[in-house]
This record gives structure tokens, sequence and C-alpha cells, in this order.
């Protein structure tokens, strides 16, 4: 199993223009942001020194968009393998089919959790010339920690879509989709708060929303109680809850609710995929 | 070693029948060919061996393994229709790789095997880059990593020139006098069944005869004669006289001799009739056109 997921590991790395283009797909967000959205945002929000504010939420939500399209882009070697049927060469070593699996799960999880720290360490490192905002070393290990929580649940959730997928083509459509999708719901694009009503109830449907906020509430709390202190709390509160760093379900959510939100997710995911593996399984390998 | 019986096995794919009711019992060592046209069921069968394909209804065994069995599985060794090794790894790390999802693979016997295929010269280069016979070589030893008792070979040289067809069958018949291989084949093509023990000639998912190489030649696809006359009724009237079924088209006078010696005594008996002849022994397609009455389609 092992080996397997070296193997996976190796292909993806060894890939000189997956890599790439799993690192562009991901700053595309936040290029789009630096170049069309930004002003946009900082209009709407009437503080000084936004940038302290906006650099660590542009992030937050962009991790959640690489944790999404990384690893989806990472299991796509298992659709290849199914396709080619080289899934059926595996089976015939006598390793059980649900060892395979976990490699490739094991591998999109590493891969994704890889890019999530590649990528931060690109934007702040951008961030810290451009606005001469500070790096937050003392929180990295927790950021660390939600990368890897948000890869497992991203992973679930992409093992669970492409449960149905056989060929590439139709991976690659569904990345496409899932991508677009991903920027918005993740609220990258826009402001969670900017968003209509019944979109807001939709997203958060999803764990994207409570992905990005448990990134943001990581970075942005030091800053916002710094600029809203004593009385001024409620102004925080709803600029919080605009900017999507605080998300509610009847009552606003605790960071360690939203943790129990994206394990719900990781779980509802797990089990579904489970019940399907059979139909994948019969699947991947009934072609020679 | 055991030998694998397959009994009533068929496969149906919604209204389609792939596989008719197949029962053999290939015994161990033996050198097997399922020759067909594509589309026969040939690879579906094959599914069907390695336990890849669920069989509609039929049992398949080996010895006292069932299919199901880990250890069934670990008896054969599959050369898939298409490459099914990584392009972007080198030889050397796909066979690693397979070598270390097995439970355990003889070092030893994997060196023995990269020498005696010729794969020494490329174990370092990306698989992607070789030429399809090095490919085919890496896939073949693949699939005898862990010693299988059984090599099941799906179409190995569709596209692969003489040489290299020439080197695998070589390799394979000198392995097979070493260790008591078993060999099942699937091809289209005659000649690479010739050195076969046994073959099965598979027709829309039945076995439609089953024999030597030699007695389905001498049956089915004998020497072809291709005469072009002086004068074709006098040519005609005389090979007919002599008790063979000939055949007009256009300029020529085709007829099917059973022996080499027959046609030579044709050739002499209507030499002064001829101007031109040509002579070549029978092939997958003659076989099918006598049993089906229709060609390879």
């Amino acid at each position: 199993m092992l080996a397997f997921t070296k193997r996976n590991l190796t292909l993806y790395f060894g890939n000189r223009a997956t890599v790439f283009f799993s690192i562009l797909g991901a700053l595309i967000a936040f290029i789009l942001y630096l170049v069309f959205l930004r002003n946009t945002v900082i209009n709407s929000i009437p503080i000084n020194n936004i940038s302290a504010v906006l650099d660590p939420w542009i992030v937050g939500g962009t991790l959640t968009i690489v944790a999404i399209t990384t690893s989806q882009i990472a299991l796509s070697q298992m659709i290849m393998d199914r396709q080619q049927g080289r899934l059926a060469d595996f089976v015939m070593t006598g390793t059980p089919y649900w060892q395979i699996q976990g490699a490739y799960l094991m591998g999109a999880i590493l891969i994704s959790f890889l890019m999530q720290i590649l990528v931060f360490f690109i934007m702040y490192g951008y961030f810290v010339l451009a606005d001469g905002i500070i790096l937050p070393w003392t929180l990295l290990p927790q950021v660390l920690l939600t990368a890897l929580l948000s890869s497992g649940v991203w992973t679930a959730f992409n093992l669970l879509v492409f449960s149905f997928v056989e060929k590439t083509t139709t991976a690659s459509q569904l990345s496409t989709i899932v991508g677009t999708a991903a920027g918005f719901f993740a609220g990258v694009y826009i402001p969670i708060g900017s968003m209509p009503a019944f979109a807001q109830t939709i997203s958060k449907f999803t764990p994207a929303p409570y992905n990005s906020a448990l990134f943001r509430q990581l970075l942005m709390d030091p800053v916002l109680d710094q600029k809203f202190s004593g009385h001024l709390s409620q102004a925080r509160a709803t600029l919080a809850q605009h900017l999507g760093v605080t998300i509610s379900l009847n009552q606003d959510l605790a960071s360690w609710q939203v943790v129990g939100v994206m394990m719900g997710f990781l779980v509802v995911f797990v089990i579904f995929a489970l019940i399907f593996s059979k139909h994948s399984r019969l699947a991947a390998i009934s072609r020679v | 070693m055991a030998d694998l019986k397959i009994q009533n096995l068929t496969k149906t794919y919604g209204a389609k029948i792939a596989v008719n009711h197949i029962s053999m019992t290939i015994k161990a060592g033996s050198f097997v060919a399922f020759l067909g046209p594509n589309g026969a069921g040939k690879s579906t069968t094959v599914g069907m061996v390695c336990g890849l394909v669920a069989p509609t209804s039929g049992q398949i065994s080996l010895g006292n393994l069932a299919i199901d069995a880990t250890s069934y599985r670990a008896k054969l060794g599959v050369v898939f229709q298409d490459s099914v090794l990584d392009r972007d790894l080198s030889v050397a790390a796909n066979l690693k790789l397979r070598a270390q999802m097995y439970a355990h693979i003889d070092p030893a016997w994997q060196q023995q095997l990269i020498a005696h295929f010729g794969l020494t010269a490329f174990v370092t280069q990306k698989y992607g880059t070789l030429s399809g016979g090095q490919r085919r070589r890496v896939d073949i030893v693949r699939a005898l990593l862990h010693q299988p008792a059984i090599l099941i070979l799906d179409e190995p040289s569709t596209g692969l020139d003489i040489q290299t067809r020439r080197i695998i069958w070589e390799t394979l018949a000198e392995l097979r006098r070493d260790t008591g291989l078993t060999v099942i084949l699937t091809t289209h093509y005659l000649e690479e069944a010739q050195s076969a023990d046994f073959v099965y000639i598979i027709d829309q998912g039945t076995i439609i005869a089953a024999d030597t190489v030699a007695n389905l030649t001498r049956d089915y696809a004998a020497y072809q004669l291709k005469l072009t006359p002086v004068d074709a009724p006098k040519l005609l009237q005389q090979l007919q006289a002599q008790g063979l079924k000939a055949k007009s088209d256009h300029q020529t006078i085709s007829v099917a001799v059973p022996t080499a010696q027959a046609a030579l005594a044709v050739l002499n008996n209507c030499q002064s009739l001829l101007t031109d002849f040509e002579c070549r022994p029978g092939d997958m397609n003659d076989i099918f056109i006598a049993l089906t009455g229709k060609a390879v389609h």
C-alpha cells in the first residue's frame, strides 16, 4: 500500500505540467482577485489599513479552493487507471481492493495538503512583500491541522463524486464544474454576505464556506480583535459574518463547532463513498 | 501442477451473448491458442479466466482452487492487450512497484527475467519512451514476476514486427521448457498459433473447432493455388478431371490442395496450360471460410 501511494505521488509530482496547472488553477482565484475583485470588496468595507484584514481573508478562501481542486486532480489518477485497465492489473497482484483505494486516498490527501502549504507560502510571500503584513508563524501548527482536515474532507468528497466516473474526459469536465463552483461556494469571488439569501443557504449545504471560515478565523481573528475592541464588538460581528469569517446556523458557530460540521461532512461522504464502492469496484475491473 | 477446467462458461451483456457455453480443459504445461476474429469473445473469456469479469454462468477452477481464491490469482500472469504499465515511470520502477504489490517475489528470478528478455539495456529508461517491441517484453516480464503457473497473453503481438515476435516466442519456448509454464494465447494470426499444442477456434462466443494446428490446417486450410491459364475452360476441365474443386475468378483460377506435394503434382500436370502461378499455405482466413462460410469479419 505504501509502495502504491509512493507511485501515485511520483506520478503527480513527476509530471511538471500537472503540478504547474494545479498551482495555476489554485492561484487563478488569487490573481483574479488581485486584478478584478479587490477594489469592489475594499469599497464595500470602510475601514483603515484594509490589507491587514483582506489579505488573510483571500488566503483563507483560496486555500479552500486549493484543497478542492488538487485533491480532485490527484484522484483523477484513479479514473485514468480504471479507464486504461491498469486497475485490473493491480487487482491481479492480489492486493486487496480496499488497500488500492486507500492508497489513492492517502496520495490525494497528501498532495492536497502539500499544495495548500505551498500556496499558503506563495500568497503570504506576496502579501509580505506587497502590503508589508507579517507572516503569522505562531499559527502555523493550526494552519497545518486545518489544511489536513480540509484535504481529508475534500478527498472524500471527490471520491464520492468519482464513484460513478469511468472516463477521464468525464472527470475533467466535472473538474471544470467543481473548480468554478468552488470559487463561489468558498466565498472567494464575492463575500458570502453579498450573496443572495438563497445562495447563502445553498452554499451552507457544502463544506466549502465552513472550510474557508476555519482558515479565516485562524488567520483573521488577531487582526479583527485588534481593530474592533470594546464597544465596536457589534461591528466586528457584522463584518465577520459579511466576510464569511463566522458562519451562522441559527447562531454564530464557534471554531470547534465548524470543525464538527466539517467532520460531519467527512463522515457522510465516506459513508456514501463506501455504499457506492461496490458499484465503482465492478466498473473498475470488469474491463480487460 | 493442476489443469485449468472451464465448464459451460457463458457471459451475456444485455441481449448480446459474448461467450456461449464454452467448456475446455487446459492441461498443465501445455500451450493453447484461442484463435478468432476481433469480437469473437476471446478477451471476455480471458477476463473471466482472470477473475476480472464475472461469468453469467459456468465454472472455472484450477485444481482445487476456485476462481475467487486469492491463491488462484497468484497462479496467473497476464499480458493485457493494452499496455498497463506507467509510461512516466522507468522500467525498473514499474517492475519494482508490481513486485512490492505481490506478497513475496524472488529477486534472483526477477533479475533472471530481465536478462532473459533482454531488458538490461533500457531498464532505467521511461516505459513510455520504449518501442512497441521493448514495451511488450517488459509487459511479459511483469506478468512473470511472481512465477505464475499459467501465462495468459491477450493479442500480444498486434502491431509488432516479425523480429520482435520471434524473439518473444523463442524466449517463451525456452521458459516453457525450463519451468513447465502453461501458456494461453489469444490471437487472430494463424502463424502465431503455429507452435501451440492445441487450438480453439472461437467465433461469436462459441468454439467452432478444437484441434492441433496440423490437423486444422490439413482439414480446413489446405494450400491455395492461384493459376493464370492460357486457356481457362480447358484448365478448369482438366482440374475437375483430377477431382479438384476449382474456382474461376477474373483472370485466374483458384484451387485448394491438401499438401505441397499435391500442389506440385497439379502444376506438373497442367504445365502446358499455365502462364503463371502462385502458391501459399492456408491461413486463418482460409480456415475461417472453410468453417463458417465467411471471411474473418
